[in-house]
């Protein structure tokens, strides 16, 4: 097929591959040898057979275009080579055979000459030789001035007698007889020729031709047999008229004379169309890959090489494209650079991830840097205060009680400070967990106040409102609320300068029953009414008390001690409901201005940094406030504005504890209470200004002798009681939780069956106007003016014994006076030891014994006021022990598997039943675990057991000293 | 002579603070040490060398075993961990803290390597112990000369 070379680029190096005897050696003249541009050369190419895939009648307007005018050209030159050569070679045969010829008729002459010289010399007479004449006559005319050797040799093979007559007949015979098959030899070699002359001259030169093209045709098919590509011709209207697709899903004559169009229709046709005809206009040929989506065969990639095709004029008149499918390429390239992409983006991931955790760590290190520094300093603070506090006990002059409440206050301040930095820390690591207990918002919030009060320099009205419907219990983590409420209290005096400073407390609508509050994770307790005793309250709202008098040294360890015996945690009460109290802070002070709002509640932040040279401050108590709030799931948020005030807000979700049915009377909404001075309506306070500095701040040893408490009182009889309470709870309590008798009774004032007969006087509406020093002073001078002495006297007794023996307890507590019995239950020897050396300075006697087993063995056989009680144990281990021996404390009966032996029984009968029976009255033995602090103790589990409190290993004296402290009963 | 002994055993202590092998629950011990108690430090410290050599002996027993009761091993590395955060071995408890995670996770060759760690900590400890409690010896020594 001649067509291929059309579509064949490389065509300059094509015929080297092509075998040799293409072109012939013939010479006779021929068509092509005047061919030359405007001829058209494959006039008379006949084709044979025709292929369906192209338009013959195209073929010939493509030979017309430039290309093919070379492409010709190129033919006629090679052919014209060939002839050449062919030429050459004849020639050179020719030449050949003529020196063969000549070489005969030399030998001929030679011969002749030898017979004509043999006939001149030897015989007289001239004989003729008939046979030779001929060569003669024709040989004769030719020079021969040579002997032949050969004649020479062949002279010596005759036999015969030399010079004789039979000698010569015989040479003659003998040269004849080669002459002859020279010439037959001639002839042959002239009827070769001559035949082949006659084969060539067979071939003509149209027929050489196709025959060429016939061959290069069936190479190119060969090439192409397995080659994925698609070559085709297309005219100017892009319509095919020729194509050769190796895989063809479409017979060729559905293409031929068709567009791309007619044939396929989809996805990249469009485009391909454009880049075909963009090639035409600017005659450039181009290479580019187009994907395809068509219904025919799919989705593939193919790169196309396009060129435009030109007439001799220059015209173009269509466009080859050779395409090949790179379905296959592009996708594993695609997939290749996806891979390159991700590996790309996940090298950037590692080394962002790399990076923030590197920042994470330092900042980990760092903030567990400034953990441990604080905890560190703190340690040393706290001797130095409470050496201090001790110091201000003494007798002291006035300047150097001046000084010591300096370096007191300081102090505090500091311990403050580092606490808040614990506090702050502890919440960011997660390390902060909330405990529930059952408190009463109002008094929170009037102990708030009058903790701010005590300690208000200013002339600042202090007023307290809590809503109607706020319940009189709820549940939560009473220390942080109140922790919150001081810092939000303590930061709006700092900021005010005249006007007032409140709280205003109220339930905001109440949210679904059952709806989970979200993100506390509060141990809560249930004080199931049936046994929640006066008492226990009381003990309760005393340790709160006490927590918030002591001052902030607490906050820390309140964590750890803050939870009250008799509580059964892991219980839930599904009765509870749940409430979301909010709580406004408000003052009328500088308030804030709004750019520095955002940054308000930013760690070591102040509003600006002319606050924080003015006011002072960390800038880490609204952070912590903030961080506090979010952790027990409520939200905080500040209204301000510049000059104007602030009000802090913030809403907790709490857990109602005890129902109270509350007749909403509209007459007493807090809202509507404007009159202070009369402000007798429930749950509404009042502190007026006063200059008393540092009454009720957490120096409480400082003025521990001063009688402050009761002077207060003075001045408002109904509340006296209440008041007196208060503080001697605030004492009473920080070293000791026992049921004494007197605070006892006075907080039971307090219980809600007391409370309504002295709310209808005027027990909730407090007015406690603290006045000057001098006014007080006087007061006390006359404090017989409108309370009966004794009445006094009769408060104060209680509170200054218990004083004492606080006091007492903590400058020293090594005293064997309330030496208690203690079992230590631990296996580990080096423990052991420590920890029985520990006890033993603090004057204390105790039992060891090893196992879970011992100890239950132990506490059967005697009775303890306190265990010790390591939890990872062989045979038994301390959970399990705690379980058994608080199942006996509340059945009266060992667990059948636990059952004392029967002597043991019979032994200690007595002591036994005695056991129980001091048991059956609410005697519980304080189990405190040891725990190492690992994955298998956690302390959850360790109170979900039955234990009270923990403290972790290795048990250090102060740990042990507060635990035994808090839970030892005093005698 | 002994005013150098004395602060040869401060430098020693202070060292052992200072790498690191002791924390402050040491400090412990030598505030619970007294008239009453006066070779408390020692015999809390000789109680733990000897139960600490045993338990580390018991674990490279345990672990020799084809099938290492891991459980086993999991409470001797507790019983060590227990020992050293007593008298405040900082260094060895951390490595124990180790040991018993690599228990959790089964890790027998886990295992191995930490007890080769605790048992270089421990020796380490021990040397160090050893030469403290000579220096006491030879401090008390000294004192009735005076």
């Amino acid at each position: 097929m001649g067509d291929e070379y059309l579509a064949e680029p490389e065509d300059e190096v094509a015929p080297s591959m092509w075998p040799e005897n293409i072109g012939d050696k013939h010479q006779k003249q021929f068509k092509m040898e005047n061919l030359g541009k405007g001829q058209d050369a494959l006039k008379d190419v006949r084709f044979q057979e025709k292929p369906s895939s192209v338009d013959f009648q195209r073929l010939m307007e493509m030979a017309n275009s430039e290309k093919g005018v070379s492409q010709m050209q190129y033919f006629v030159k090679h052919w014209e080579y060939k002839r050449a050569n062919t030429a050459r070679l004849l020639k050179e045969q020719i030449g050949l055979l003529c020196q063969q010829r000549k070489e005969i008729e030399q030998k001929k002459q030679q011969i002749l000459e030898e017979q004509h010289f043999q006939d001149e010399s030897y015989y007289a007479v001239k004989r003729q030789v008939p046979i030779l004449d001929e060569v003669y006559k024709d040989e004769w005319k030719r020079p021969s001035k040579k002997s032949d050797d050969l004649c020479h040799n062949q002279e010596l093979k005759i036999d015969a007698e030399y010079d004789s007559i039979s000698y010569w007949k015989e040479r003659a015979m003998q040269l004849e007889k080669t002459l002859e098959a020279s010439l037959q030899r001639e002839h042959s070699l002239e009827e070769k020729l001559e035949e082949n002359i006659k084969n060539l001259q067979s071939h003509t030169p149209v027929e050489e031709f196709s025959g060429m093209l016939q061959r290069a045709d069936y190479f190119l098919h060969l090439v192409l047999q397995s080659a994925p590509i698609v070559i085709a011709h297309q005219d100017t209207d892009l319509r095919y008229r020729f194509i050769f697709n190796h895989f063809p899903t479409l017979a060729d004559e559905d293409v031929i004379g068709k567009t791309d169009y007619e044939i396929l229709s989809g996805e990249g046709i469009e485009e391909m169309n454009n880049v075909k005809k963009e090639v035409m206009a600017s005659g450039i040929p181009t290479k580019r890959e187009f994907i395809f989506n068509t219904p025919l065969f799919g989705a593939k990639t193919f790169v196309t090489y396009i060129e435009p095709v030109f007439s001799k004029s220059g015209e173009t008149i269509g466009v080859n494209y050779v395409a090949m499918d790179i379905t296959d390429q592009v996708k594993r390239r695609e997939k290749m650079a996806d891979i390159r992409v991700r590996e790309a983006v996940q090298k950037a991931k590692e080394t962002e991830l790399s990076r923030s955790l590197h920042i994470t760590e330092e900042t980990m290190r760092a903030k567990q840097m400034l953990a441990t520094m604080s905890h560190e300093i703190r340690s040393p603070l706290s001797g130095v205060l409470s050496m201090a506090e001790i110091l201000a006990t003494t007798k002291l002059d006035k300047e150097q009680y001046q000084l010591l409440e300096v370096m007191l206050s300081s102090g505090d301040l500091v311990l403050q400070l580092i606490n808040d930095i614990l506090d702050l820390s502890k919440v960011e690591s997660g390390a902060m967990k909330l405990e529930s207990t059952t408190f009463r918002p109002r008094e929170v919030v009037k102990h708030v106040l009058q903790t701010a009060a005590a300690s208000l320099k200013k002339e600042l009205t202090l007023e307290g409102c809590i809503g109607d419907d706020v319940p009189v219990e709820v549940t939560g983590d009473v220390l942080r609320i109140r922790q919150i409420l001081t810092n939000l209290i303590s930061n709006a005096v700092k900021f005010t300068h005249e006007g007032k400073v409140g709280i205003n407390l109220h339930v905001l609508d109440k949210q679904p029953p059952g709806c989970r509050i979200k993100g506390v994770q509060l141990h809560m307790k249930t004080h199931s009414a049936s046994s929640v005793t006066a008492a226990e309250h009381s003990s309760a709202s005393l340790r709160n008390c006490d927590k918030d008098t002591l001052g902030c040294s607490n906050h820390e360890d309140a964590c750890h001690t803050g939870i009250p015996p008799n509580n059964n945690f892991g219980e839930h009460d599904g009765g509870e409901e749940a409430v979301w109290l909010r709580c406004d802070v408000y003052d009328t002070g500088i308030g804030i201005p709004e750019e520095s709002l955002p940054l308000l509640f930013k760690r070591y932040m102040q509003a600006s940094a002319d606050h924080a040279r003015k006011y002072g401050g960390t800038g880490l108590g609204l952070a912590i406030c903030k961080q506090l709030v979010e952790l027990m799931g409520g939200t905080l948020n500040v209204v301000s504005k510049e000059n104007d005030g602030s009000t802090f807000s913030f809403i907790l979700p709490c857990k109602i504890t005890v129902k109270e049915d509350h007749s909403d009377d509209p007459d007493v909404m807090p809202s509507s209470h404007g009159d202070f001075t009369t402000s007798d309506i429930e749950g509404s306070f009042l502190f007026k200004p006063q200059a008393r500095p540092c009454l009720l701040s957490s120096g409480v040893s400082v003025m521990k002798n001063k009688f402050i408490g009761c002077n207060l009182m003075s001045y408002d009889p109904p509340n006296r009681l209440e008041n007196c309470k208060l503080f001697s709870n605030g004492f009473a309590s920080a070293e000791d939780n026992s049921a004494n008798s007197t605070s006892t009774a006075s907080c039971q004032s307090n219980g809600p069956s007391t409370r309504s007969t002295d709310e209808e006087q005027h027990d909730n509406a407090m007015v406690i106007d603290l006045n000057r020093q001098a006014e007080w002073i006087s007061s006390s001078q006359g404090g017989t003016t409108s309370v009966s002495g004794p009445n006094i006297h009769e408060e104060r007794g209680p509170c200054k014994v218990l004083e004492e023996k606080s006091l007492h307890k903590k400058s020293k507590c090594s005293q064997s006076s309330n030496k208690a019995k203690i079992l230590l239950v631990e296996d580990n020897k080096v423990n052991i030891m420590v920890a029985k050396s520990m006890l033993e300075q603090l004057g204390h006697g105790i039992d060891i014994v090893n196992n879970g087993m011992q100890a239950i063995h132990a506490v059967q056989r005697c009775q303890y006021d306190i265990i010790l009680m390591d939890v990872h144990m062989p045979e038994m281990d301390g959970l399990q022990a705690t379980k058994f021996i608080r199942s006996f404390e509340n059945t009266g009966c060992w667990d059948t598997s636990v059952k004392p032996e029967h002597d043991q029984m019979i032994s200690g009968s007595a002591m036994s039943s005695d056991c129980a029976r001091i048991r059956k009255q609410g005697k519980r033995v304080p189990i405190i675990a040891m725990t190492a602090n690992s994955f298998s103790e956690s302390a959850e589990e360790c109170l979900a057991a039955g234990m009270d409190s923990y403290i972790s290993k290795p048990v250090n004296f102060q740990n042990i000293k507060e635990c035994l402290q808090r839970y030892l009963p005093s005698q | 002579m002994a005013a150098a002994l004395t602060s040869q055993l401060h430098a020693l202590v202070n060292n052992m603070f200072a790498t690191g092998l002791l924390d402050d629950q040491f400090q412990q011990l030598q505030m619970l040490q007294d008239f009453s108690a006066p070779d408390f430090v020692s015999e809390v410290v000789t109680l733990f060398c000897d139960d600490g050599e045993r338990i580390i002996g018991e674990l490279a027993r345990e672990l020799d075993k084809p099938n290492v009761d891991f459980d086993r091993v999991d409470s001797f590395a507790h019983q060590l961990k227990g020992s050293s955060a007593s008298v405040g071995a900082q260094k060895v408890k951390n490595t124990c803290i180790q040991f018993r995670e690599f228990c959790q996770q089964r890790s027998r060759d886990g295992c191995l390597k930490t007890l080769d760690l605790v048992r270089t900590e421990f020796y380490d400890l021990r040397n160090k112990f050893q030469a403290m409690l000579q220096l006491e010896q030879q401090i008390q020594a000294c004192y009735p000369k005076h």
